[in-house]
């Protein structure tokens, strides 16, 4: 187990222990880090899974920990300051009682993918980058499919709806190309019939 | 009956998570197997629709804004 003896060194770091709401308090502490691999010039990390679906139903489902794509060192490098130890795959902070789960460096989901990521605004200077809305669906409806995850059809409805609400399209042809390689076409039909 | 404040249920699960994380185990992401019942899940479906209604997000080109997170409403 990789251990440090930091305490938390960053004022920012501290207003986040400060934050009651975990919904904020996580999507909070990504737009930091976002900051922070900014500051150092690195690619800014990538939220998906979980998260990415907390962040875009603004709580209304909600998760446990951070999943995150991000330059493992970079990553490594700004959480030991930051105070968190390392169990696996797991980096977590205690006092924070934030867990991230480092999902590797780049998206599985392709170079298409990593063009569609969205730029999220949570509130003044606090910025995160987003799994695109199209790809989280898929996400979802490979969950439901495949691992009988009975309630990613109903999120993947109401990631349908936010679309709707940003008066975005939601661009079929990909999530068809994307429905195909993931073996989920007639998920992709019922919910593009609704 | 005993009774225990919110405060002190937080700090002893904050500690328990910490204590299982420090030994390898990880509160696994669960998934609904079981279906749930229609009214249910159409309960959930509305409170996240009216979420999406009194927190209404926008869109400037490729950027998302997100009301809830800004809301001043406590934290």
């Amino acid at each position: 187990m990789l251990k440090n003896n930091y305490n938390i060194p960053v004022k920012e770091i501290q207003e986040i222990a400060k934050i009651e709401d975990p919904v904020k308090k996580r999507a909070t502490f990504v737009a930091f880090l976002t900051r922070e691999f900014k500051r150092r010039g690195a690619k800014e990390p990538v939220v998906v899974g979980g998260l990415a679906l907390e962040i875009y139903t603004q709580g209304s489902y909600t998760t446990g920990d951070i999943d995150l794509k991000s330059e493992k060192e970079i990553l490594e490098e700004i959480l030991i300051k930051w105070g968190f130890n390392k169990k696996g795959r797991v980096w977590f902070n205690e006092n924070l009682d934030i867990y991230i789960d480092w999902l590797g460096s780049s998206l599985e989901e392709g170079i298409e993918a990593e063009k569609r990521l969205n730029t999220v605004i949570i509130d003044k200077d606090l910025e995160l980058k987003v799994i695109s809305i199209e790809d989280l669906i898929i996400d979802r409806l490979k969950a439901y499919k495949w691992w009988k995850d009975r309630d990613g059809f109903m999120w993947a409805r109401i990631l349908c709806e936010i679309k709707k609400s940003l008066d975005d399209h939601l661009d079929k042809d990909y999530l068809k190309t994307r429905a195909k390689e993931e073996k989920i076409e007639d998920v992709i039909g019922k919910l593009l019939k609704e | 009956m005993s009774r225990i404040s919110y405060e002190c249920l937080k700090e002893i699960a904050k500690k328990t998570k910490a204590k299982l994380a420090r030994e390898g185990f990880f509160i696994k992401k669960t998934q609904r197997i079981i279906p749930r019942e229609a009214e249910k899940e159409e309960m959930l479906y509305q409170m996240a629709i009216n979420r999406l209604k009194k927190y209404p997000p926008y869109k400037k080109g490729k950027t998302i804004f997100l009301p809830y997170f800004s809301r001043k409403d406590g934290n």
